[in-house]
């Protein structure tokens, strides 16, 4: 009887060891699967949300050119030729007489 | 027994040819239909789309800039976002159609009984209402936050500058529902400017959203070509104002002014009347006015060939500025009668006066001196009947076919430029020449391009043919000047500077009855400053009413425009 229970002691002893071991294995196993979902999950969104961002930025940098280009219309329009004439008109101003161009031997003309 | 075995056999049956049909389906779907479901899976999450390449833009000069070491360009046609409004006739109410129309006539000034039809389509799921919208215009229509009313946008060609320059940049139009450039440099640069479509090939998310960052396949649009003129957008205005002012003065028929570097033959201005806005090219009536005529349409040039005539004269050695004839007022060719203009009679004569009092008989003369062949093949050279090669679409040549009639008096009425036609720009490139040391130099308005990719490539002048010798240059120049300063070029004149010039009054051939009519085409052609040339322009006018001769009509326009062009240029009196 107590060689029985020793032995079933032992075998008790043998296979918990043993199924702790495949218990460790399978909660690292499951451990592993849940923490590469939650990664993959992770990942997954950062993707999505960069490419939110992405498209988000795309659309700004569109509607920023499209802005830009509008603006650079409407300089060259008012500094075109017919626009200036049209403002310097209002101003009353008197064109130019007689110029008088400065020879190389007159050096008068000072430029800071 | 029996019985039971007979509904295993119907059963059985049954199931077989159920079990057939699901087969035959799915034969059908997965293996003879299988290029369309596969298809359409893709189409599901696969995105595919054409890159559109920007057109390239066109620039004008600004040479003030670069006396200021700055390097400005001005645009000339750029690319612009619009809006396309347009009706979803199916989406709006029945009731707050007649309103909606109402509105949408005021904001986009349409015409009422249109936007009723459209509006009153039904079951129309799209119905467009007006193109090239601007933003500010656009809004307002947001703002009525209309159901069935929709916006999109748009790229189009846009001349900021509107009617500057319109002949010579032509426009972008619809040619079988692409956008195609036409006429002027539009149109000849078109491979240039239009640039390269590109493909993008992608997944996409379940809201139709291209996911960048997913199996992406991209061919990058390749953009058009920048493209730099030759022309000054400042010369170019002025050049345009003075002739709009002197056209509308006389009540011409229309005109041009062109301004050519004769050295290069860099052209700076090119400018016609009447013009046309190519931003609005659908609401022009009478399509010729398309058609740039300083080079597609051609004209008997009158006494500003008279230059030219001389000039072989003198490269010819068969006289020289001094040389004298006896003017009798008059000669007679076989019958015709040639006589000067004012139908005086000068006695003797030098060449150069000649030219200064504009004698046809004097003309006659030299023609006569040089002879036929020499004279033929002189006026050859000049290129008249060719395209001078300029980078514009619709270039036509001259007609010099009277040349080789073996008719003395054809030979003696071209000497004064009558019988003879060439377009404007063939005049001022064969007048350059006399300018330049006697090099005709090809006409040219672009004078740079740049890639997408950065590489550049810069227009060389280019040299068509040396016509005659620098001597002869330097003569026909000094007696030019004389022209300007003592003969009818007077109102040329300009204090400090030698301007070389000449007027021509040409009678236009009639048409319906033969001969010519009483209607003229004044012009002035001429350089400066004389012995080391800037500038070449011609000044065209077409039909002016009330003033008979060019020296009064458009020579006061030469010189202002030489004026403006010794300053802007900053050149000195000599």
């Amino acid at each position: 009887m107590t060689v029985k229970n020793h032995c079933i002691k032992s075998k008790k002893f043998c296979g918990s060891k043993h199924n702790r071991g495949l218990a460790i294995l399978s909660v690292l196993i499951t451990f592993s699967v849940v923490a590469l979902s939650f990664l993959y999950l992770f990942q997954t969104n950062s993707l999505v949300s960069c490419n939110f961002e992405i498209r988000d930025h795309q659309k700004k940098i569109s509607q920023l050119e499209v802005e830009a280009e509008r603006m650079e219309i409407d300089i060259a329009q008012w500094q075109s030729p017919a626009n200036l004439e049209r403002l310097v008109g209002s101003l009353k101003m008197i064109e130019v007489g007689e110029i008088t161009y400065l020879g190389e031997d007159k050096a008068v003309a000072i430029r800071e | 027994m029996k019985a039971s075995n007979w509904r295993i056999y119907f059963l059985i049956t049954i199931i077989f040819l159920l079990g057939s049909g699901v087969f035959a389906r799915l034969f059908i779907l997965q293996i003879l239909q299988y290029d369309n479901y596969y298809a359409l899976a893709q189409g599901q999450h696969k995105l595919y789309a054409t890159l559109f390449p920007q057109r390239g833009e066109i620039f004008m000069q600004d040479l003030s800039s670069q006396q200021r070491e700055e390097d400005h360009h001005c645009p000339l046609a750029v690319n612009k976002e619009f809006q396309r409004i347009y009706l979803v006739p199916q989406d709006i109410n029945e009731e707050e159609k007649d309103g909606l129309a109402n509105k949408l006539v005021e904001i986009l000034d349409l015409d009422k009984e249109d936007v009723s039809r459209r509006i009153n389509k039904k079951d129309d799921p799209y119905e467009p209402l007006k193109y090239k919208v601007d933003q500010e215009i656009a809004d307002k229509v947001k703002e009525l936050e209309a159901a069935g009313v929709g916006l999109t946008s748009e790229e189009w060609r846009y001349y900021p500058n509107n009617t500057l320059a319109s002949h010579i940049t032509g426009f972008v139009g619809m040619v079988d529902k692409k956008k195609i450039g036409q006429y002027g440099l539009e149109g000849y640069y078109e491979n240039d400017l239009k640039g390269r479509f590109g493909f993008l090939a992608g997944e996409k998310d379940t809201a139709g959203y291209w996911i960048p960052s997913l199996n992406r396949q991209v061919e990058p649009a390749q953009d058009g070509a920048d493209i730099i003129l030759t022309l000054d957008e400042n010369i170019q205005f002025r050049a345009e104002k003075e002739l709009k002012e002197v056209a509308e003065k006389w009540k011409a028929e229309s005109g041009t002014i062109i301004i050519m570097d004769p050295k290069t033959g860099a052209i700076r201005a090119m400018a016609n009347w009447p013009v046309f806005d190519p931003n609005e090219y659908g609401k022009v009536e009478n399509i010729d006015v398309f058609l740039n005529p300083s080079i597609s349409e051609v004209y008997e040039p009158g006494s500003v060939f008279k230059p030219i005539t001389m000039a072989i004269g003198l490269d010819a050695d068969k006289v020289t500025p001094d040389s004298v004839y006896m003017d009798r007022g008059y000669l007679q060719i076989k019958g015709s009668n040639i006589s000067n203009v004012d139908g005086k009679v000068y006695n003797e004569q030098t060449m150069t006066q000649v030219l200064e009092k504009s004698l046809n008989t004097g003309a006659v003369y030299v023609q006569q001196l040089v002879g036929e062949e020499i004279f033929q093949n002189y006026v050859q050279r000049f290129n008249f009947d060719q395209p001078t090669g300029v980078d514009l679409v619709g270039e036509i040549g001259g007609n010099i076919n009277n040349l080789f009639t073996g008719r003395e008096i054809n030979l003696a009425t071209i000497s004064f430029g009558q019988g003879i036609t060439m377009t404007p720009l063939g005049l001022v490139a064969a007048i350059g020449a006399l300018a330049n040391d006697g090099k005709l130099m090809r006409p040219y308005v672009v004078e740079k391009i740049i890639y997408s990719d950065g590489e550049e490539t810069d227009i060389q002048p280019e040299l068509i043919d040396r016509v005659i010798t620098p001597e002869t240059s330097e003569e026909i120049s000094e007696m030019l000047v004389s022209v300007v300063e003592n003969g009818y070029g007077k109102p040329a004149r300009l204090t400090g500077y030698d301007i070389a010039g000449k007027t021509g009054t040409a009678q236009m051939a009639d048409m319906e009855q033969g001969g010519y009519s009483e209607e003229t085409i004044h012009s002035f052609v001429g350089y400066a400053p004389a012995f080391d040339p800037e500038f070449v322009i011609l000044v065209k006018l077409d039909k002016p009413q009330g003033i008979r001769f060019a020296s009064d009509s458009v020579s006061p326009v030469f010189k202002r425009l030489a004026e403006y062009l010794f300053n802007y240029l900053e050149i000195p009196p000599q």
